[in-house]
């Protein structure tokens, strides 16, 4: 990676600041899984959802979840009652 | 450490900073985010998050090195203060920050509250697919190969002292003893 991608990624990510805390509605929540499963995994995030609770993950070839489905996962689990 | 708190944002905070203290100190600037539901605030995933909200890894330095780092927390109730749980925990270490990308290795922990049927062993370690045919029959990619606990310190001292990642302060190790020895007191209560 050359410098200035490097900088770009940096900034991508969030800068340093205090501990933060990202305190989302129900409907933030699902439009960030949606927005994610889309863009991460080709899926709506219905769909995605519907896989997370029957825990049927897209799988690569060698039958392990991908890594998006992980992280992605870890936020439809804050929906759970 | 006490991990216990009159609330589940102050139960998770105090991990949160604990975490961070540790990895600014020592490693990156990067810092940890909480994200809560707002109607369910027993519950929290501690990671590092881009600005869209994206999970992702975080560059080390100098080195070819990025680490992920999620974990799944759980205030549980304890008299009239709140304890913190952990119920899973995700450490990689891969070679670019895109949470798509495959980790060239990853330490894990999956709690029966997540998965109760998770049939192989709940603390593990696994590798990049490239290593799967590596040696017939015994697959580094899918084996969910037996570890203990896995701390936050435990992968920042296999960074430096074995990646190379360099650390951001000469006395990095006795930091990290220190750190090492609060998170050890709380671990064996938080899994």
């Amino acid at each position: 990676m050359n410098a200035q991608a490097a900088a770009k990624e940096r900034t991508e990510i969030i800068e340093p600041i205090e501990d933060g805390c990202i305190e989302l509605s129900d409907e933030e929540l699902l439009a960030r899984i949606d927005a994610q499963a889309w863009e991460s995994l080709h899926i709506s995030g219905e769909e995605f959802l519907r896989r997370y609770r029957e825990r049927k993950p897209i799988v690569n070839d060698l039958g392990q979840p991908v890594p998006a489905w992980g992280p992605l996962a870890s936020l439809a689990w804050l929906l759970d009652d | 450490m006490d991990f216990s708190a009159r609330t589940p944002l102050d139960a998770f905070r105090l991990l949160q900073t604990h975490c961070n203290r540790t990895l600014n100190k020592i490693l990156t600037d990067y810092r940890l985010l909480l994200t809560v539901r707002h109607a369910k605030q027993e519950r929290t995933v501690l990671s590092f998050f881009n600005k869209k909200g994206e999970h992702v890894a975080v560059p080390l330095g100098s080195s070819p090195w990025y680490l992920f780092l999620n974990q799944q927390l759980q205030a549980v109730p304890q008299g009239k203060d709140y304890a913190l749980k952990i119920l899973a925990y995700e450490y990689r270490i891969q070679r670019t920050s895109s949470r798509k990308d495959e980790a060239e290795v990853r330490f894990e922990y999956v709690s029966p509250e997540i998965d109760p049927g998770f049939p192989y062993s709940r603390h593990h370690i696994q590798f990049h697919q490239d290593y799967h045919e590596v040696r017939e029959g015994f697959s580094l990619q899918k084996l969910h190969i037996p570890t203990g606990g896995v701390m936050i310190e435990h992968v920042i001292r296999f960074l430096i002292a074995d990646l190379g990642v360099p650390p951001l302060i000469d006395n990095w190790d006795e930091e990290l003893r220190k750190s090492e020895e609060q998170s050890r007191q709380w671990m064996s209560a938080a899994q």
